[in-house]
């Protein structure tokens, strides 16, 4: 699952079958290596926070719920950036040496777990553990072999 | 507005009802299922993982008791929604409905009917599966 197949996807209530709104941003818990949590855009919840370990699925047409109460207040403490507000998305990627190695464009993550699988840069994919680090200024990951 | 409870028997030419049954008009009917007022006919058919697996065009009624056994879907992945192919759904036990969507466990989907004459069997199947026995 990309984060960009997850942007703009349904939050679907099962207790009442309908919708609490759509993923409009996402915050990665990078030293965890797992999605934290999601901003519900347009939310008819408390707020507009979903924790990742409140969702029930996530499925190829929406992220399901049960029960809309799971939607609340962000956090005033985050372990990450937004990825796209803060535009970590598209921005650069440097290596831990310094070097740009080009730009984020997607990230992978396991639609079960939530877990980091990669970082997309463009048609180059690097492993999870070679993150270091996403934020506003740039995505930094372990200086890849292939220069 | 006929209720279920004023229906005497559903025939393949007919809906049967007392002689004195007293019509009532739709805006009194006391509605009692949430948004839709029950009306699940084109809702879409999500089921519990987040998967559209079609839109409701009707519902399958036992005429034996009057009781919604499943419902008539076009599948997601159908291109031409007035004529093309149909399936069966079994109704599931639990799940919400509402003007937007039906809700249904993923389970279900393994029960899906191509034609209504295979649909009897497959409600059975899914019951059986539901109080723990095997398919």
């Amino acid at each position: 699952m990309n984060v960009s197949e997850l942007l703009g996807k349904p939050v679907l209530d099962l207790s009442t079958a309908t919708t609490v709104g759509r993923i409009d941003d996402v915050v990665l818990d990078v030293p965890g290596r797992r999605l934290h949590g999601l901003r519900v855009g347009k939310s008819t919840g408390a707020g507009e926070w979903l924790a990742w370990d409140d969702i029930k699925a996530v499925g190829s047409d929406a992220v399901t719920i049960d029960a809309v109460d799971r939607v609340g207040a962000i956090p005033a403490e985050l372990p990450g950036c937004w990825l796209r507000g803060d535009k970590a998305l598209g921005g650069r990627v440097l290596s831990d040496g310094g070097r740009e190695l080009g730009s984020l464009t997607d990230i992978d993550l396991d639609a079960e777990s939530g877990a980091l699988q990669s970082v997309v840069l463009g048609d180059r994919r690097l492993e999870a553990d070679s993150v270091q680090g996403i934020g506003t200024y740039a995505t930094v990951v372990r200086d890849p072999a292939d220069r | 507005m006929l209720t279920r409870e004023q229906i005497s028997a559903v025939g393949p030419d007919a809906v049967m009802i007392p002689a004195d049954v007293q019509l009532e008009a739709a805006d009194f009917v006391e509605q009692t299922d949430g948004d839709s007022g029950g009306d699940v006919i084109a809702d879409r058919v999500i089921t519990d993982t987040g998967v559209v697996v079609g839109t409701v065009t009707d519902v399958v009624i036992d005429t034996g008791d009057g009781s919604i056994v499943g419902y008539e879907v076009v599948p997601a992945d159908e291109p031409d929604q007035r004529k093309g192919r149909r399936s069966y759904l079994p109704l599931p036990e639990t799940g919400a409905v509402s003007g937007e969507a039906l809700i249904v466990p993923a389970a279900a989907v393994d029960y899906v009917s191509n034609d209504l004459a295979g649909f009897a069997e497959a409600v059975d199947s899914y019951r059986d599966a539901l109080r723990g026995g095997s398919r």
